[in-house]
């Protein structure tokens, strides 16, 4: 098919790139518009109505160029639907189809004197083919640098370097190199002899555990060639069972000497490219410190655990986890998996796993004596491990997963509303790290070990149970395990008539049950407060629960049928505090999610006052009360009460995160760093609490710890917008425009239109980084991207990164709302460029009233004296 | 219960870049079909109002990221657009695969709308249809540099299999923009598929 109109362009104009006309959104929005009306058009229309609709002739061709394809593109798009339909499934043909592949396209071509049989495997380190030996007709094995290494000079002269240094290791078990060598396209590659046989991963694949005389068997001799290479001043760094081949004869060879260095190098400038596994890597390596020849000790214990116990020591479903598991958890001990394992031979694998090095063996040659020995049936020489320290018992770090609800399947908000009450009631006392129920809430149903959930959350002690409600009774079956020891130290089963006053008094035992058990002293008030009975009302009880299960799916309906719960349970009993700071929460999601909230709604100041009245001593009431005087800007009245709800619930996470926003918004960013750091010790899994807490150390002037925190948030989830946009904050900030540039426009892509952060803040980091860079045209372009009307603090950034301060100062100066994040960026952030402007007098007129604004006196100190709100 | 935690998924996702697929199984059809579910389950209107996000509203996003069991719109959207960048990926992964099984024969290269008549008979993988996603690959980073919220778009539409609606639910856009956006995409990929190729845009049809 064709596209009927005569073409009247300039012919080269196929030959420009599509980037010949770039269009800004506002233009590809317009050609769209137009477009979309000339393809409504009939064809023989179209023409004309183009010639009256585009004034600009540059649009008109883009049009029309767009339009003669538009068809024909439409059919193929729709011809090819139904194949991607077929294909975008994953085949679950295995390493079957892997093997086919051909990486280097290297398969059936000759590389100086090999022939090139078959692309054999490979991964993050060099990609493997086997050849044959031309000259003296053996099979060897090649491998070559990968691609994304290759491309890197240093790179590419280290793994020159270190496979020179390996080559020089003669030793039975390590793989014997041939040479090192280039192809005619000047790619290097190391010749290698080639083994039958199986990977001692692809071995543990297929029989787990290993049989005990057997691993032993492959543990000494690993640690021979490691011996060897230790002698010769070589780290492996990399031992893990991919790089151990296991011969036919059932000798072992390293392979990869060294190479993981070159890999680690090129990872600094090669962001988001994961590393294979880190299971096998050592707490050093793990933090990025030197490593010697303890590292490899300590891989090869994993190893030798991994070959003994069928499974690894440190282990999670995410890279973070693992190292987390690494840095902090002891494994289980190995007589656990495997009860035949000789005790003298579970210590040297503890000692293997030390994490400080200098606990373990010093080298693999001393480990290699305690394996021989305990093959021989003598007593291990070195064996002798460090006294471990026990587990902390000052530790009161507990998460009290979600209950399970027998029979009736209604009880649901119920069990939770007991669940959420006990953890109100752990969250008060002092000394204790409650992990929040947001953070607990994801184990529902899970049938993770819970070993494993404590590792992921960073616990000593796991509450667990079940409720039943039934013929008038409730009955409460609690037990609580100290996950380090994976023991179970007792379990309490309550069954009494179902009232208010019954169930509190149950919540009550159970928390002077769990204060006991891990020594915990509770304080008179602390003990008053645990054996006080919010409210004597059953059915106020329920409705609570109920409409805090509501609150939680952060949904309009959601909001409405708790603000309705909540009314529901005042109205039973006007005095419970919880209900009335849950109406307050009520009232302030409606506000933040603009939502429009019910005609008779109160006045939230009057509803968040009225349940810090009822009950003084509940931090959810002052958190709420908190939250009001923050939204209105309040700022000291917001501290206060802050501060005092973080005090009064020193694991309520929520106030926490609060008080450090207020924090840094009052230009106290030193106040606003530890409830931070606290926020995600209780919420370890919250990508965003971790960008919030690196947003912080950026206010107190740190970027590297920023920088930390902000990576670890994308390690959790690649794939959120506000990482990647700290992250480049961060970047910025250490001067790395280039590579910030890069996170922002990741940001970029993964922001939807009305996400966090907006499409103006995006645009104005992205101008101070072009800026930063040197490159104006480009910065000018994204202020261009800028509405100033409603984003004037954007805009008024990047005219600042332009050096046009007066622009700035003046757009500065149109911002009437001083909220999140404007107030934290013209405080602490972008320095390079705004800091030109602070010797202005109109900046200090501009950060004068931004204090004004908070509440504060202009010179940003706390009002004097100042009547309560109300 | 099906695992479609935030990390679940991301994972998923960079392992697919790396084009470890064949251990992905059909996690991600799983997801997509739960994440599919609950949009049609609650649909939500968004009536913010900006000046209210910059007091708390980024305080309430980060809270919602807390509870991944619990999506709210803005979780969704997000992983709607992530299943479909997963679907992308797998397919792509594919296609270079099926690409680098036979190199360097002479065979003769279909022009697209050869390509397009040959098309329609079968859903199987070809060569020559491998060839043309990779290009379109390459055409759709082009626009995704430029344009990013049409190539959005195109992974909803195109790779996802999203329709219109599902897809201005998952990217906060109208419908109207969704659409105009595909069709634009469409002709521009196309143009730019056509420029990689280095075949000549078809002004050799219209003479008149």
């Amino acid at each position: 098919m064709s596209s009927p109109e005569k073409d009247v362009r300039p012919k080269n104009i196929h030959l420009m790139k599509s980037t010949g006309y770039a269009m800004t959104g506002e233009q590809w929005d317009r050609v769209g518009g137009i477009f979309e009306e000339a393809l409504a058009c009939p064809a023989s229309e179209r023409a004309s109505f183009l010639k009256e609709s585009c004034g600009d002739p540059a649009v008109r061709r883009e049009v029309a160029s767009l339009l003669k394809t538009a068809d024909e593109a439409e059919e193929l798009f729709d011809q090819l639907i139904p194949v991607v339909r077929e294909h975008r499934r994953p085949q679950k043909a295995g390493w079957g189809t892997r093997t086919k592949n051909d990486p280097l396209d290297l398969e059936g071509t000759e590389v100086g004197r090999y022939a090139v049989e078959k692309h054999l495997g490979g991964g993050g380190m060099g990609i493997v083919y086997r050849a044959r030996d031309t000259e003296l007709d053996r099979p060897v094995a090649l491998k070559f640098l990968p691609p994304h290494l290759a491309a890197h000079p240093e790179a590419e002269e280290r793994f020159l370097r270190e496979a020179k240094a390996a080559a020089a290791l003669d030793h039975p078990n390590i793989a014997t190199i041939h040479e090192i060598g280039e192809t005619e396209a000047g790619r290097r590659f190391i010749a290698m002899a080639y083994y039958e046989g199986e990977t001692l991963k692809e071995k543990m694949a297929s029989e787990a555990p290993l049989p005990l005389e057997e691993a032993l068997e492959y543990a000494a001799q690993i640690a021979e060639g490691l011996a060897r290479a230790h002698d010769a001043g070589i780290v492996h760094r990399d031992v893990k069972p991919a790089n151990v081949m296991v011969t036919e004869s059932g000798g072992v060879k390293l392979v990869d000497f060294g190479l993981a260095r070159v890999a680690d190098q090129s990872r600094l400038t090669e962001p988001g490219r994961q590393l294979g596994t880190a299971a096998y890597m050592s707490p050093e390596q793990a933090e990025g410190d030197e490593v010697d020849a303890r590292t490899d000790v300590w891989a090869l214990g994993v190893l030798l655990y991994e070959m003994l116990a069928g499974e690894r020591p440190f282990c999670g479903e995410r890279k973070a986890a693992v190292l987390h598991s690494i840095l902090h958890e002891e494994p289980t001990p190995l007589h656990e998996h495997r009860s035949e394992v000789p005790a003298a031979l579970a210590q040297i694998v503890m000692r293997c796993l030390q994490k400080a090095p200098e606990q373990r063996y010093e080298s693999a040659g001393e480990l290699l004596d305690d394996l021989r020995a305990v093959r021989s049936g003598e007593a291990p020489p070195h064996a002798e491990a460090p006294a471990t320290d026990d587990a902390d018992p000052q530790d009161r770090s507990i998460a009290v997963l979600p209950f399970d609800t027998i029979g009736a399947t209604e009880a649901t908000a119920f069990t939770d509303g007991i669940h959420g009450d006990l953890l109100t009631q752990l969250s008060s006392l002092s000394g204790f790290q409650v992990i929040s129920r947001t953070s607990v809430r994801q184990y529902r149903d899970s049938e993770k070990p819970v070993r494993e959930i404590a590792r992921e959350l960073d616990v000593q002690w796991i509450l667990e149970g079940e409720i039943q409600e039934a013929g008038g009774q409730v009955q409460v079956n609690t037990r609580l395990i100290n996950a380090q020891a994976d023991q179970q130290v007792w379990a309490r089963d309550y069954r009494r008539d179902l009232t208010a006053e019954n169930l509190f008094d149950i919540q009550g035992e159970l928390t002077e049950e769990i204060a006991h058990s891990l020594k915990a002293e509770l304080t008179p008030e602390e003990k008053r407060q645990v054996e006080h009975r919010p409210t004597e009302n059953l059915a106020a009880y329920r409705l609570c629960a109920q409409g805090r299960k509501h609150l939680d799916q952060r949904t309009e309906d959601g909001i409405r049928r708790a603000f309705d719960c909540f009314q529901r349970a005042i109205e039973q009993d006007s005095e419970y505090a919880l209900a009335w700071a849950g109406l307050t929460d009520a009232l302030s999601l409606f506000a933040f999610y603009g939502f429009t909230p019910p005609d008779d709604a109160p006045d939230p100041m009057d509803t968040a006052q009225r349940a810090v009245d009822l009950d003084p001593k509940l931090g959810e009431a002052r958190t709420a009360l908190g939250i009001q005087h923050a939204i209105r800007h309040e700022g000291p009245a917001a501290l206060r009460e802050l501060t005092r709800a973080v005090e009064l619930a020193p694991s309520y996470a929520e106030a926490h995160i609060w008080l450090t926003w207020v924090s840094v918004c009052l230009g106290r960013p030193e106040m606003g760093l530890p409830p931070a750091k606290r926020a995600v010790e209780l919420n370890p899994l919250a990508p965003a609490i971790r960008v919030y807490l690196a947003e912080n150390y950026l206010a107190n002037n740190n970027p590297d710890d920023a920088l930390r925190e902000a990576r670890r948030a994308r390690e959790i989830q690649p794939e959120y917008g506000l990482t990647h946009f700290m992250e480049g904050l961060v970047l910025h900030h250490k001067g790395r425009s280039v590579a910030a540039a890069s996170s922002l426009q990741r940001a970029q892509s993964l922001v939807s239109s009305r996400g966090t952060p907006t499409h103006a803040e995006i645009q104005a980091a992205l101008a101070v980084t072009h800026a930063a860079a040197g490159d104006a045209p480009q910065a000018r372009e994204h202020l261009r991207q800028i509405d100033e009307a409603t984003a004037p603090f954007s805009a008024g950034l990047a005219q600042a990164a332009l050096g046009n301060v007066d622009a700035a100062v003046e757009a500065f100066e149109r911002v009437d709302n001083w909220g999140s994040p404007e107030t934290e960026h013209l405080r602490y952030f972008f320095p390079d460029v705004l800091g030109p402007l602070r010797d202005d007098p109109r900046y200090e007129a501009l950060i004068r009233g931004v204090n004004q604004a908070w509440g504060l006196e202009p010179d940003g100190g706390l009002p004097e004296k100042r009547s309560p709100t109300k | 219960m099906t695992d479609s935690s935030p990390e679940r998924v991301t994972t998923l996702l960079a392992r697919l870049r790396e084009g470890k697929d064949e251990a992905a199984g059909d996690l991600f059809e799983q997801v997509y079909t739960e994440l599919r579910r609950r949009a049609h389950g609650q649909r939500k209107h968004w009536k913010g109002n900006p000046s209210l996000r910059t007091t708390a509203l980024a305080h309430e996003a980060y809270l919602k990221l807390i509870s991944p069991e619990e999506q709210s719109w803005e979780n969704r959207s997000h992983f709607f657009a992530v299943a479909a960048k997963a679907m992308r990926q797998v397919l792509i992964n594919e296609a270079r695969r099926k690409r680098a099984q036979k190199r360097g024969g002479d065979a003769p290269v279909l022009s697209l709308e050869e390509l397009r008549e040959e098309l329609g008979r079968d859903v199987a993988l070809t060569e020559e249809r491998a060839e043309v996603l990779v290009v379109l690959e390459e055409a759709l980073g082009q626009l995704e540099a430029e344009r990013p919220r049409a190539a959005r778009v195109v992974e909803c539409r195109f790779f996802g299999g999203m329709t219109i609606e599902e897809t201005a639910e998952a990217l906060g856009v109208s419908g109207s923009t969704v659409s105009r956006d595909w069709k634009m995409a469409q002709a521009w990929l196309y143009r730019e598929m056509k420029q990689i190729r280095g075949e000549q845009v078809s002004d050799g049809d219209d003479s008149s």
